[in-house]
């Protein structure tokens, strides 16, 4: 085009709202292309075959979702062997429109903005590609598409650089001459069950070449599958890690637990033989020799066979807490109307005070076991009978009440009560919040009861007001 | 008169033992044995157990479960086993309450299981029924 034609082309074009640019060659023009161009206004007499070629090249270089529009103008007339070689080449390589001299503006105005109408669904489907390569990309998986002949229908970045490709060079490819060595593994016989049953795949396999786990998910539609594949190399890794620390630790825990079971094992048997012989011996001492020792003497005597008897206890409980520890479990209907019955009647130590027990009947069945039941009951009356005030009269309730599908045991007292600073810390292992020399006792009494109620499955709470008296409550589902 | 035999290594515990045997008023022989070795010794007759007039059979063994050389529970197995004496009453008495030792002791069969208690007078009460039940009311084998 002249310079005068140009401009005044771009003016008229500027009038109808449509920016035109002007370029000085074609050199200038493939320059100008790479900044962005909607549409081509080319005269045919600015074109040399040399500047043909030049801008055809270019225009086979657009990206798959574009296809310029070019208008060419020519000089009317006959067409010449120029005109016809310029349209071949053009026309192969784009969307050519031609526009015969003399033509109205208006008419190039029409046919630009028809033009511009399928550049801008051009760079729809532009967005809409990059924003499925951002997704993908961000998603840093391979994601490829295969026809039904399994040939290359899309691969985004991450699967060309798997394939050691760039993705354009896939399209067409069939997957199974690109990767030779795939065909009749577990991944091609995925991935044809997939496409001919139509269903879901979802597979891990190890890709030895670049040493990584790949997690593989075929969605497959009728026209072919597509084939999403994870590298869970280092969640595969976080995952053996985490086994191996797990394994590790059950291991030490075993031995800690084995140890422990030597320990309380030990207690049992060795532990408690010097002690019955210190039992024994200030025994056979204030017997054969009582008469001769001094009041104060005999005292200390008394005081060693107090001492051992403690011990005893202590190491008795002890071992109660290890065997509820780690004694199986059977859950069953306890009734508790007999089994608290006869822990009242028949416990030696409860007898003297089977008047001041008060079972308020019925009381519903639970499901529980009774060992462990038994343990609870034995050691919260006792406690109860323990913690009185001195010259006070015990008065012990226990009842049930039903909730849903669970029964709360209540244990309630008159005692001395519990503060609520020392109620956290009463079901721990040798806690004791009252001195020694007024109630005596090891410490551990709650903390079995606690352990037994856990192992149970059950709840374990406790309401108290010092000097008022103290209620526990056992929490089990009901029984049959 | 029936002889028992008592298996224990602890000096302290044979001198309680002998104690209560004294204060219980048994008529019966009580023979001591260190450890399982010799109680197989003994019930065997080997050595210088040989003099049944010295080392007359028992009537009863009582057993520790832990000695040396060989356990409570080993001689328990031997009795039942090997000997000539297989069905010799055999009672433990021991101071594990540990339920394993306990089940072990009566599955390889053990006639009854009895834990030490801590005072005196309970131990010379447990030898007292012991003695009533086993040599007195019960009728031994052969």
């Amino acid at each position: 085009m002249t310079d005068r034609d140009a401009e005044l082309t771009i003016s008229f074009l500027r009038k109808a709202g449509i920016e035109g640019l002007r370029c000085d060659d074609v050199a200038d023009l493939v320059a100008k292309l790479h900044e962005g161009c909607a549409a081509l206004v080319v005269a045919e007499d600015a074109l040399g075959s040399r500047s043909v070629q030049t801008l055809a090249a270019a225009l086979r270089e657009q990206p798959s979702w574009s296809e310029l529009p070019i208008n060419l103008i020519t000089s009317g007339g006959e067409a010449s062997i120029r005109t016809l070689n310029t349209f071949s080449v053009l026309s192969s390589t784009g969307n050519l429109t031609l526009l015969e001299r003399p033509f109205r503006p208006l008419t190039l105005v029409n046919s630009l903005q028809a033009a511009l109408r399928s550049r801008r669904r051009q760079y729809q489907v532009r967005d809409l590609l990059e924003e499925r390569e951002a997704v993908l990309r961000s998603i840093n998986d391979a994601f490829v598409t295969l026809d039904s002949q399994w040939r290359y229908t899309y691969a985004n970045e991450k699967a060309a650089a798997l394939a050691g490709k760039k993705p354009e060079e896939l399209i067409g490819l069939d997957v199974w001459t690109l990767f030779p060595q795939y065909v009749g593994t577990r991944y091609y016989h995925e991935l044809h069950r997939a496409l001919e049953n139509q269903t879901i795949a979802r597979f891990e396999v190890f890709h030895k070449a670049s040493n990584r786990w790949l997690e593989v998910r075929v969605y497959p539609s009728p026209k072919g599958v597509s084939i999403l594949t994870t590298d869970v190399t280092d969640q595969k890794q976080a995952e053996e890690r985490l086994e191996s620390t797990v394994a590790e630790r059950t291991l030490k825990l075993r031995e800690t637990i084995g140890e422990l079971e030597a320990f309380s094992y030990s207690i049992s048997h060795d532990l408690r033989s010097p002690l019955r012989a210190m039992q024994a011996y200030s025994e056979v001492l204030a017997e054969d020799y009582g008469a001769l020792l001094p009041a104060e003497g005999q005292r200390y005597l008394e005081r060693i066979a107090a001492a051992a008897i403690r011990l005893d206890k202590l190491i008795g409980d002890v071992l109660t807490y290890s065997r509820v520890l780690r004694a199986p479990i059977e859950m069953e209907t306890v009734d508790l109307d007999s089994l608290f019955s006869s822990i009242v009647e028949n416990y030696p130590t409860f007898q003297p005070f089977r008047e001041n027990i008060e079972l308020v009947r019925p009381l519903l069945p639970v499901t529980g076991n009774e060992a462990s039941l038994t343990q609870c009951a034995t050691n919260l009356i006792s406690n109860a009978l323990k913690f009185m005030s001195p010259g006070k009269t015990p008065q012990i309730k226990i009842r049930t009440e039903a909730s849903g599908d669970k029964v709360a045991i209540y244990f309630s007292d008159n005692g001395i009560g519990i503060a609520a600073k020392d109620q956290p810390r009463i079901f721990g292992m040798f806690q004791r919040v009252h001195p020694e020399s007024n109630y005596e006792g090891t410490g551990i009494g709650l903390a079995i009861v606690r352990k037994a109620v856990d192992r149970m499955s059950g709840t374990l709470s406790l309401e108290s007001e010092e000097g008022v008296g103290s209620t526990f409550r056992i929490v089990l589902p009901r029984g049959a | 008169m029936k002889t028992i035999l008592v298996a224990e290594d602890n000096p302290d515990d044979v001198w309680i033992m002998q104690r209560a045997v004294k204060a219980s008023g048994l008529p019966h022989p009580f023979h001591f044995v260190p450890n399982g070795r010799e109680a197989v010794d003994y019930l065997y007759g080997a050595g210088k157990y040989e003099d049944r007039t010295l080392y007359p059979l028992p009537s009863v063994v009582l057993l520790d479960l832990k000695m040396p050389y060989l356990s409570g529970l080993e001689v328990l197995k031997w009795i039942r086993q090997e000997s000539a004496n297989r069905t010799m009453i055999s009672v433990f008495l021991t101071s594990s309450s540990d339920l394993r030792d306990i089940d072990e002791a009566y599955r390889l069969g053990a006639n009854a299981y009895l834990v030490k208690p801590s005072e005196l007078g309970k131990l010379v009460q447990m030898l007292k029924s012991m003695e009533s039940f086993l040599l007195e009311h019960n009728q031994l084998p052969s």
